[in-house]
Protein backbone atom coordinates (compact mmCIF):
# COMPACT_ATOMS: atom_id res chain seq x y z
CA UNK A 1 0.00 0.00 0.00
CA UNK A 2 3.09 2.60 0.64
CA UNK A 3 4.48 1.61 -2.41
CA UNK A 4 1.27 2.63 -3.97
CA UNK A 5 1.15 5.76 -2.42
CA UNK A 6 4.66 6.71 -3.16
CA UNK A 7 4.14 5.73 -6.95
CA UNK A 8 1.26 7.68 -7.06
CA UNK A 9 3.37 10.85 -5.28
CA UNK A 10 5.80 10.28 -8.02
CA UNK A 11 3.32 11.01 -10.81
CA UNK A 12 2.08 13.92 -9.20
CA UNK A 13 5.38 15.42 -9.39
CA UNK A 14 5.55 14.10 -12.66
CA UNK A 15 2.59 15.58 -14.25
CA UNK A 16 3.18 18.93 -12.45
CA UNK A 17 6.30 19.17 -14.15
CA UNK A 18 4.77 18.33 -17.74
CA UNK A 19 2.35 21.02 -16.65
CA UNK A 20 5.22 23.36 -16.51
CA UNK A 21 6.92 22.41 -19.10
CA UNK A 22 4.05 23.36 -21.53
CA UNK A 23 3.88 26.53 -19.78
CA UNK A 24 7.38 27.64 -20.16
CA UNK A 25 6.76 26.83 -24.56
CA UNK A 26 3.44 28.64 -24.34
CA UNK A 27 5.51 31.81 -22.67
CA UNK A 28 8.47 31.07 -25.43
CA UNK A 29 5.79 31.48 -28.17
CA UNK A 30 4.54 34.69 -26.89
CA UNK A 31 7.60 35.89 -27.15
CA UNK A 32 8.35 34.74 -30.35
CA UNK A 33 5.12 36.62 -31.49
CA UNK A 34 6.07 39.92 -30.17
CA UNK A 35 9.31 39.74 -32.00
CA UNK A 36 7.79 38.15 -35.23
CA UNK A 37 5.21 41.87 -35.09
CA UNK A 38 8.96 43.97 -35.68
CA UNK A 39 11.02 41.81 -37.79
CA UNK A 40 9.48 38.92 -39.15
CA UNK A 41 11.85 37.17 -41.60
CA UNK A 42 14.69 36.28 -38.65
CA UNK A 43 11.77 35.47 -36.52
CA UNK A 44 10.62 31.61 -37.30
CA UNK A 45 13.31 29.54 -38.14
CA UNK A 46 12.14 27.81 -40.56
CA UNK A 47 12.44 23.74 -40.37
CA UNK A 48 14.39 21.81 -43.06
CA UNK A 49 12.24 18.92 -44.39
CA UNK A 50 14.33 16.58 -47.04
CA UNK A 51 15.28 13.04 -47.18
CA UNK A 52 18.07 12.06 -44.71
CA UNK A 53 20.56 9.35 -45.65
CA UNK A 54 22.78 7.26 -43.56
CA UNK A 55 24.96 4.38 -42.56
CA UNK A 56 25.32 2.40 -39.37
CA UNK A 57 28.66 2.98 -38.61
CA UNK A 58 28.80 0.07 -35.93
CA UNK A 59 28.38 -2.83 -38.83
CA UNK A 60 31.71 -1.95 -40.80
CA UNK A 61 34.05 -0.99 -37.45
CA UNK A 62 32.25 -4.84 -36.68
CA UNK A 63 33.43 -6.34 -39.77
CA UNK A 64 36.32 -4.82 -39.10
CA UNK A 65 37.27 -5.84 -35.97
CA UNK A 66 35.54 -9.76 -35.76
CA UNK A 67 36.60 -11.83 -38.07
CA UNK A 68 32.88 -13.91 -38.20
CA UNK A 69 31.09 -10.93 -39.02
CA UNK A 70 30.18 -8.92 -42.27
CA UNK A 71 27.44 -6.50 -42.25
CA UNK A 72 26.42 -3.00 -43.82
CA UNK A 73 23.22 -0.87 -42.88
CA UNK A 74 21.70 2.04 -44.99
CA UNK A 75 19.31 4.10 -43.29
CA UNK A 76 16.78 6.44 -44.55
CA UNK A 77 14.62 9.24 -43.23
CA UNK A 78 12.06 11.84 -44.70
CA UNK A 79 10.23 14.28 -42.90
CA UNK A 80 6.45 14.27 -43.53
CA UNK A 81 5.45 16.56 -40.42
CA UNK A 82 6.92 18.74 -38.00
CA UNK A 83 8.16 16.10 -35.50
CA UNK A 84 6.92 12.95 -37.74
CA UNK A 85 9.46 10.85 -40.13
CA UNK A 86 8.75 7.99 -42.39
CA UNK A 87 11.94 5.81 -41.30
CA UNK A 88 13.62 2.98 -43.05
CA UNK A 89 16.64 0.68 -43.60
CA UNK A 90 18.21 -1.56 -45.92
CA UNK A 91 20.74 -4.10 -44.71
CA UNK A 92 22.90 -6.97 -45.41
CA UNK A 93 24.40 -9.49 -42.53
CA UNK A 94 26.69 -12.75 -42.38
CA UNK A 95 27.44 -14.07 -39.51
CA UNK A 96 28.96 -17.20 -38.68
CA UNK A 97 28.00 -18.13 -35.07
CA UNK A 98 30.65 -20.30 -32.87
CA UNK A 99 28.13 -22.46 -29.85
CA UNK A 100 29.69 -25.32 -27.98
CA UNK A 101 28.80 -28.16 -30.21
CA UNK A 102 28.04 -26.71 -33.43
CA UNK A 103 28.96 -23.94 -36.05
CA UNK A 104 26.89 -22.27 -38.12
CA UNK A 105 27.25 -18.93 -40.75
CA UNK A 106 23.65 -17.05 -40.87
CA UNK A 107 23.50 -14.74 -44.25
CA UNK A 108 20.81 -12.62 -45.68
CA UNK A 109 19.43 -9.42 -46.03
CA UNK A 110 16.49 -7.28 -44.22
CA UNK A 111 14.19 -4.52 -44.83
CA UNK A 112 12.37 -2.03 -42.14
CA UNK A 113 10.19 0.87 -42.57
CA UNK A 114 8.06 2.25 -39.97
CA UNK A 115 7.64 5.78 -38.21
CA UNK A 116 9.76 7.80 -35.89
CA UNK A 117 7.90 10.36 -33.74
CA UNK A 118 10.78 13.34 -32.24
CA UNK A 119 10.14 13.92 -29.18
CA UNK A 120 12.14 16.76 -28.55
CA UNK A 121 11.32 20.50 -27.99
CA UNK A 122 14.60 21.90 -29.78
CA UNK A 123 15.65 25.29 -28.87
CA UNK A 124 15.84 28.03 -31.61
CA UNK A 125 17.59 27.29 -34.50
CA UNK A 126 18.61 23.27 -33.74
CA UNK A 127 17.10 20.18 -35.11
CA UNK A 128 18.27 17.54 -33.46
CA UNK A 129 16.13 14.39 -32.52
CA UNK A 130 15.11 12.45 -29.98
CA UNK A 131 12.64 9.67 -31.33
CA UNK A 132 10.32 6.99 -30.62
CA UNK A 133 9.24 4.87 -33.43
CA UNK A 134 8.19 1.57 -34.52
CA UNK A 135 9.43 -0.28 -37.65
CA UNK A 136 7.65 -3.72 -39.06
CA UNK A 137 11.34 -5.58 -40.55
CA UNK A 138 11.30 -8.88 -43.18
CA UNK A 139 14.45 -10.66 -43.61
CA UNK A 140 15.20 -13.44 -46.08
CA UNK A 141 18.10 -15.33 -45.24
CA UNK A 142 19.99 -18.38 -44.82
CA UNK A 143 21.95 -20.57 -42.36
CA UNK A 144 24.76 -22.73 -43.16
CA UNK A 145 25.40 -25.83 -40.73
CA UNK A 146 29.37 -25.70 -41.22
CA UNK A 147 30.10 -28.49 -38.50
CA UNK A 148 28.55 -30.34 -35.29
CA UNK A 149 28.85 -33.09 -32.74
CA UNK A 150 26.14 -35.21 -31.08
CA UNK A 151 25.77 -34.06 -27.60
CA UNK A 152 25.56 -37.21 -25.75
CA UNK A 153 26.93 -36.72 -21.58
CA UNK A 154 28.44 -40.00 -21.54
CA UNK A 155 31.32 -40.21 -23.60
CA UNK A 156 31.45 -44.42 -22.93
CA UNK A 157 32.58 -44.48 -26.41
CA UNK A 158 34.74 -41.74 -26.85
CA UNK A 159 33.22 -40.72 -30.38
CA UNK A 160 34.27 -37.13 -29.60
CA UNK A 161 37.77 -37.37 -28.58
CA UNK A 162 38.12 -39.94 -31.90
CA UNK A 163 36.87 -37.00 -34.06
CA UNK A 164 33.85 -38.37 -35.29
CA UNK A 165 31.64 -35.47 -36.09
CA UNK A 166 28.04 -35.23 -37.49
CA UNK A 167 27.50 -35.38 -41.23
CA UNK A 168 23.93 -36.10 -42.13
CA UNK A 169 23.28 -32.11 -40.73
CA UNK A 170 25.38 -30.15 -42.48
CA UNK A 171 24.45 -28.25 -45.74
CA UNK A 172 22.76 -24.83 -46.41
CA UNK A 173 19.47 -24.65 -45.26
CA UNK A 174 18.28 -21.62 -47.45
CA UNK A 175 14.62 -19.74 -48.15
CA UNK A 176 14.45 -18.86 -44.26
CA UNK A 177 12.63 -16.05 -43.51
CA UNK A 178 11.37 -13.63 -40.65
CA UNK A 179 8.96 -10.96 -39.86
CA UNK A 180 9.11 -8.66 -36.96
CA UNK A 181 7.76 -5.52 -35.18
CA UNK A 182 10.25 -3.12 -33.82
CA UNK A 183 9.99 -0.15 -31.16
CA UNK A 184 13.12 2.26 -31.83
CA UNK A 185 14.03 5.08 -29.36
CA UNK A 186 17.15 6.87 -30.59
CA UNK A 187 18.68 10.36 -30.82
CA UNK A 188 19.96 12.28 -33.65
CA UNK A 189 22.36 15.69 -33.10
CA UNK A 190 23.16 17.45 -35.49
CA UNK A 191 27.15 17.57 -35.55
CA UNK A 192 28.22 19.78 -38.69
CA UNK A 193 25.43 21.54 -41.33
CA UNK A 194 23.24 18.91 -42.77
CA UNK A 195 25.36 16.19 -40.72
CA UNK A 196 23.88 13.82 -37.98
CA UNK A 197 25.13 11.34 -36.01
CA UNK A 198 22.40 9.33 -34.56
CA UNK A 199 21.95 6.21 -31.61
CA UNK A 200 19.48 3.99 -31.18
CA UNK A 201 18.08 0.87 -29.55
CA UNK A 202 15.51 -1.54 -30.99
CA UNK A 203 13.49 -3.99 -29.00
CA UNK A 204 12.07 -6.58 -31.39
CA UNK A 205 9.26 -8.82 -31.56
CA UNK A 206 9.17 -11.75 -34.11
CA UNK A 207 6.15 -12.20 -35.90
CA UNK A 208 6.88 -14.75 -38.13
CA UNK A 209 9.70 -16.94 -38.53
CA UNK A 210 10.16 -19.75 -41.07
CA UNK A 211 12.51 -22.15 -40.28
CA UNK A 212 14.13 -25.22 -41.57
CA UNK A 213 12.83 -28.59 -39.71
CA UNK A 214 15.87 -30.05 -38.37
CA UNK A 215 17.95 -26.35 -37.69
CA UNK A 216 16.00 -23.52 -36.31
CA UNK A 217 16.87 -19.89 -37.05
CA UNK A 218 19.12 -18.63 -34.04
CA UNK A 219 20.10 -15.31 -35.62
CA UNK A 220 18.27 -13.45 -37.84
CA UNK A 221 19.58 -11.01 -40.13
CA UNK A 222 18.15 -7.51 -38.97
CA UNK A 223 16.44 -8.91 -36.24
CA UNK A 224 19.89 -10.83 -34.68
CA UNK A 225 19.99 -13.20 -31.73
CA UNK A 226 16.75 -15.69 -31.75
CA UNK A 227 16.46 -16.78 -28.08
CA UNK A 228 15.22 -20.16 -26.96
CA UNK A 229 11.59 -20.01 -26.17
CA UNK A 230 10.92 -16.24 -26.96
CA UNK A 231 9.84 -13.67 -29.26
CA UNK A 232 12.21 -11.16 -28.61
CA UNK A 233 15.32 -9.47 -29.91
CA UNK A 234 17.17 -6.57 -29.18
CA UNK A 235 19.61 -4.69 -31.31
CA UNK A 236 21.47 -1.02 -31.39
CA UNK A 237 22.79 0.95 -34.25
CA UNK A 238 25.24 3.82 -34.70
CA UNK A 239 24.58 6.07 -37.66
CA UNK A 240 26.19 9.20 -39.29
CA UNK A 241 23.86 10.58 -41.72
CA UNK A 242 23.32 13.20 -44.21
CA UNK A 243 20.02 15.42 -44.46
CA UNK A 244 19.32 16.66 -47.95
CA UNK A 245 17.00 20.07 -47.78
CA UNK A 246 14.53 19.89 -50.13
CA UNK A 247 11.70 22.51 -48.93
CA UNK A 248 11.51 24.63 -45.35
CA UNK A 249 8.43 24.73 -43.61
CA UNK A 250 7.36 27.09 -40.46
CA UNK A 251 6.78 25.53 -36.73
CA UNK A 252 2.86 24.95 -36.26
CA UNK A 253 1.65 27.89 -34.32
CA UNK A 254 0.49 27.18 -30.64
CA UNK A 255 -3.10 28.36 -29.98
CA UNK A 256 -2.19 31.49 -27.77
CA UNK A 257 -4.19 31.18 -24.53
CA UNK A 258 -6.46 34.02 -23.18
CA UNK A 259 -4.34 35.79 -20.32
CA UNK A 260 -7.11 35.22 -17.97
CA UNK A 261 -6.41 31.57 -18.37
CA UNK A 262 -2.82 32.19 -17.38
CA UNK A 263 -3.53 33.70 -14.51
CA UNK A 264 -5.92 30.72 -13.61
CA UNK A 265 -2.84 28.06 -13.97
CA UNK B 1 19.93 17.85 -21.12
CA UNK B 2 17.66 15.14 -18.67
CA UNK B 3 16.37 13.66 -21.45
CA UNK B 4 19.85 13.26 -23.40
CA UNK B 5 21.06 11.19 -19.73
CA UNK B 6 18.02 9.56 -19.52
CA UNK B 7 18.70 8.31 -23.10
CA UNK B 8 22.35 7.59 -23.11
CA UNK B 9 21.54 5.60 -19.56
CA UNK B 10 18.68 3.14 -21.50
CA UNK B 11 21.23 3.08 -23.92
CA UNK B 12 23.87 1.93 -21.66
CA UNK B 13 21.62 -0.27 -19.94
CA UNK B 14 20.55 -1.67 -23.11
CA UNK B 15 23.52 -2.57 -24.41
CA UNK B 16 24.60 -4.29 -21.24
CA UNK B 17 21.70 -6.18 -21.46
CA UNK B 18 22.70 -7.47 -25.33
CA UNK B 19 25.69 -8.83 -24.58
CA UNK B 20 25.03 -10.20 -21.47
CA UNK B 21 24.92 -14.03 -21.34
CA UNK B 22 21.88 -15.73 -22.02
CA UNK B 23 20.30 -18.73 -20.05
CA UNK B 24 20.70 -20.97 -23.46
CA UNK B 25 24.09 -20.62 -23.78
CA UNK B 26 24.46 -23.63 -21.97
CA UNK B 27 22.56 -27.02 -21.78
CA UNK B 28 20.21 -28.16 -19.23
CA UNK B 29 21.35 -31.19 -17.10
CA UNK B 30 17.55 -31.99 -17.33
CA UNK B 31 17.18 -31.71 -20.78
CA UNK B 32 16.41 -35.38 -22.70
CA UNK B 33 19.13 -35.37 -25.12
CA UNK B 34 20.95 -38.52 -26.04
CA UNK B 35 19.39 -41.26 -24.16
CA UNK B 36 20.70 -44.02 -22.21
CA UNK B 37 19.89 -47.44 -22.75
CA UNK B 38 18.49 -48.83 -19.14
CA UNK B 39 18.60 -52.21 -18.56
CA UNK B 40 16.87 -54.20 -15.63
CA UNK B 41 17.72 -57.70 -14.25
CA UNK B 42 15.00 -59.59 -13.53
CA UNK B 43 14.23 -63.34 -12.13
CA UNK B 44 12.83 -65.59 -15.08
CA UNK B 45 10.94 -67.48 -12.75
CA UNK B 46 9.39 -64.96 -11.27
CA UNK B 47 8.74 -62.31 -14.52
CA UNK B 48 8.11 -59.03 -12.34
CA UNK B 49 10.23 -59.28 -9.81
CA UNK B 50 14.01 -57.81 -9.78
CA UNK B 51 16.76 -60.13 -9.11
CA UNK B 52 20.62 -58.82 -8.99
CA UNK B 53 23.31 -60.07 -11.30
CA UNK B 54 25.98 -60.62 -8.86
CA UNK B 55 29.96 -59.10 -9.38
CA UNK B 56 28.91 -57.41 -12.96
CA UNK B 57 31.06 -56.54 -15.47
CA UNK B 58 30.44 -54.51 -18.64
CA UNK B 59 32.61 -54.14 -21.40
CA UNK B 60 31.63 -52.45 -24.56
CA UNK B 61 33.13 -53.89 -27.91
CA UNK B 62 34.80 -52.33 -30.78
CA UNK B 63 34.40 -52.59 -34.37
CA UNK B 64 37.37 -54.96 -35.13
CA UNK B 65 36.28 -57.12 -31.77
CA UNK B 66 38.86 -55.48 -29.59
CA UNK B 67 37.55 -54.89 -25.96
CA UNK B 68 37.08 -51.58 -24.34
CA UNK B 69 37.22 -49.90 -21.16
CA UNK B 70 34.82 -51.20 -18.56
CA UNK B 71 31.72 -49.72 -18.63
CA UNK B 72 31.37 -46.86 -15.95
CA UNK B 73 27.88 -46.15 -15.13
CA UNK B 74 28.05 -48.43 -12.37
CA UNK B 75 30.88 -49.80 -9.94
CA UNK B 76 32.76 -52.10 -11.49
CA UNK B 77 31.92 -55.79 -10.43
CA UNK B 78 29.28 -54.91 -7.93
CA UNK B 79 25.84 -56.53 -7.62
CA UNK B 80 23.47 -54.54 -9.61
CA UNK B 81 19.23 -54.77 -10.60
CA UNK B 82 19.45 -52.10 -13.19
CA UNK B 83 22.02 -50.56 -15.22
CA UNK B 84 22.55 -47.67 -17.97
CA UNK B 85 24.04 -48.23 -20.96
CA UNK B 86 25.35 -45.82 -23.21
CA UNK B 87 25.05 -46.53 -26.71
CA UNK B 88 26.81 -45.57 -29.51
CA UNK B 89 25.51 -42.30 -31.53
CA UNK B 90 27.68 -43.00 -34.59
CA UNK B 91 26.80 -46.70 -35.55
CA UNK B 92 23.20 -48.23 -35.30
CA UNK B 93 24.70 -50.69 -33.56
CA UNK B 94 26.52 -51.40 -29.61
CA UNK B 95 27.95 -54.46 -28.61
CA UNK B 96 28.83 -55.60 -25.11
CA UNK B 97 30.34 -58.10 -23.10
CA UNK B 98 27.73 -59.15 -19.96
CA UNK B 99 29.85 -60.66 -17.65
CA UNK B 100 28.27 -62.13 -14.47
CA UNK B 101 30.53 -63.59 -11.54
CA UNK B 102 33.29 -61.71 -13.15
CA UNK B 103 36.69 -62.46 -11.65
CA UNK B 104 40.54 -62.57 -13.04
CA UNK B 105 42.75 -65.53 -13.41
CA UNK B 106 46.49 -64.33 -13.50
CA UNK B 107 48.62 -66.55 -15.62
CA UNK B 108 52.07 -65.58 -15.98
CA UNK B 109 53.44 -66.25 -19.69
CA UNK B 110 56.40 -67.87 -20.95
CA UNK B 111 57.68 -64.68 -21.77
CA UNK B 112 57.17 -63.50 -18.19
CA UNK B 113 54.18 -61.24 -19.06
CA UNK B 114 50.92 -61.43 -17.04
CA UNK B 115 48.12 -62.08 -18.47
CA UNK B 116 44.31 -61.52 -16.88
CA UNK B 117 41.90 -64.94 -17.80
CA UNK B 118 38.43 -63.70 -17.26
CA UNK B 119 36.57 -66.58 -14.99
CA UNK B 120 33.11 -65.20 -15.43
CA UNK B 121 30.33 -66.17 -17.02
CA UNK B 122 30.22 -64.10 -20.59
CA UNK B 123 27.44 -63.41 -22.78
CA UNK B 124 27.51 -61.26 -25.53
CA UNK B 125 24.63 -58.37 -26.24
CA UNK B 126 24.19 -56.76 -29.38
CA UNK B 127 21.84 -54.01 -29.43
CA UNK B 128 20.31 -52.78 -33.07
CA UNK B 129 18.11 -49.69 -33.74
CA UNK B 130 17.76 -46.51 -35.45
CA UNK B 131 19.15 -43.36 -35.22
CA UNK B 132 17.90 -40.11 -35.76
CA UNK B 133 19.77 -36.47 -34.91
CA UNK B 134 17.41 -33.84 -33.86
CA UNK B 135 18.21 -30.45 -33.22
CA UNK B 136 17.36 -29.98 -28.77
CA UNK B 137 18.14 -26.36 -28.54
CA UNK B 138 21.01 -23.55 -28.62
CA UNK B 139 22.66 -24.81 -25.75
CA UNK B 140 22.64 -28.46 -26.41
CA UNK B 141 22.93 -28.78 -30.28
CA UNK B 142 22.11 -31.58 -31.64
CA UNK B 143 21.17 -35.57 -29.88
CA UNK B 144 20.48 -38.51 -31.59
CA UNK B 145 17.10 -40.41 -30.48
CA UNK B 146 16.79 -44.10 -30.54
CA UNK B 147 14.11 -45.94 -31.93
CA UNK B 148 13.10 -49.52 -33.10
CA UNK B 149 15.19 -51.11 -30.97
CA UNK B 150 16.27 -54.70 -31.33
CA UNK B 151 18.78 -57.15 -29.57
CA UNK B 152 20.66 -60.08 -30.61
CA UNK B 153 22.06 -62.38 -27.69
CA UNK B 154 25.85 -64.36 -28.26
CA UNK B 155 26.08 -63.39 -32.18
CA UNK B 156 29.43 -64.21 -32.41
CA UNK B 157 31.41 -63.48 -29.87
CA UNK B 158 32.00 -67.05 -26.93
CA UNK B 159 33.54 -66.87 -23.56
CA UNK B 160 37.05 -67.54 -23.43
CA UNK B 161 36.84 -70.37 -21.34
CA UNK B 162 34.11 -72.19 -23.05
CA UNK B 163 30.96 -72.70 -21.25
CA UNK B 164 27.59 -73.95 -22.83
CA UNK B 165 25.97 -72.45 -19.62
CA UNK B 166 24.70 -68.50 -20.92
CA UNK B 167 23.50 -66.87 -18.15
CA UNK B 168 20.80 -64.66 -20.50
CA UNK B 169 17.59 -66.87 -20.20
CA UNK B 170 15.99 -64.27 -22.73
CA UNK B 171 15.65 -60.43 -23.30
CA UNK B 172 12.11 -58.08 -23.42
CA UNK B 173 12.69 -55.05 -25.19
CA UNK B 174 10.06 -53.20 -23.49
CA UNK B 175 10.87 -49.37 -24.52
CA UNK B 176 11.99 -49.64 -28.27
CA UNK B 177 11.86 -45.56 -28.22
CA UNK B 178 13.72 -44.94 -25.35
CA UNK B 179 11.25 -42.25 -24.77
CA UNK B 180 11.70 -41.92 -21.22
CA UNK B 181 14.91 -42.02 -18.72
CA UNK B 182 12.86 -43.26 -15.92
CA UNK B 183 11.99 -46.49 -16.75
CA UNK B 184 13.46 -49.75 -17.74
CA UNK B 185 13.71 -50.12 -21.42
CA UNK B 186 14.98 -53.46 -21.52
CA UNK B 187 14.12 -56.37 -19.45
CA UNK B 188 17.00 -59.09 -19.23
CA UNK B 189 15.76 -62.38 -17.20
CA UNK B 190 17.72 -64.64 -15.74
Amino acid sequence: MSKFITSLFILLIGTSAIAQDSLSVETAAIDTLQVQETNQDSAVYKQRYGLRIGIDISKPIRSFLEDDYQGLELLADFRISHNVYIAGALGNEEKTTQEDNYNFTTSGSYLKVGLDWNTYENWYGMENIINLGFRVGASTFSQTLNSYQIYNTNQYWEEIQSGITGEDMLGEYSGLNALWAEIVLGIKVELFRNVFMGASVNLNYLINNTEAGNFPNLFIPGFNKVTDGSKFGVGYNYSISYLIPIFKGNKPQKQQPDNNEQVEQ
Amino acid sequence: MKKVLALLFVFSASLALFTSCEKDDICPGDTLTTPVLKLGFYNISNQDRFKSVARLRVIGINEDGTQRDTLNTFPDRSSRTEIDIPLRTSESYSAFLFIKNSSDRTDTLDNGNIEYVELGNIDTLRFNYTRQEEFISRGCGYAVRISELGYNLNPDFTDSIPNDQEWITSVFVQDPNLQHQDTVHVKIYH
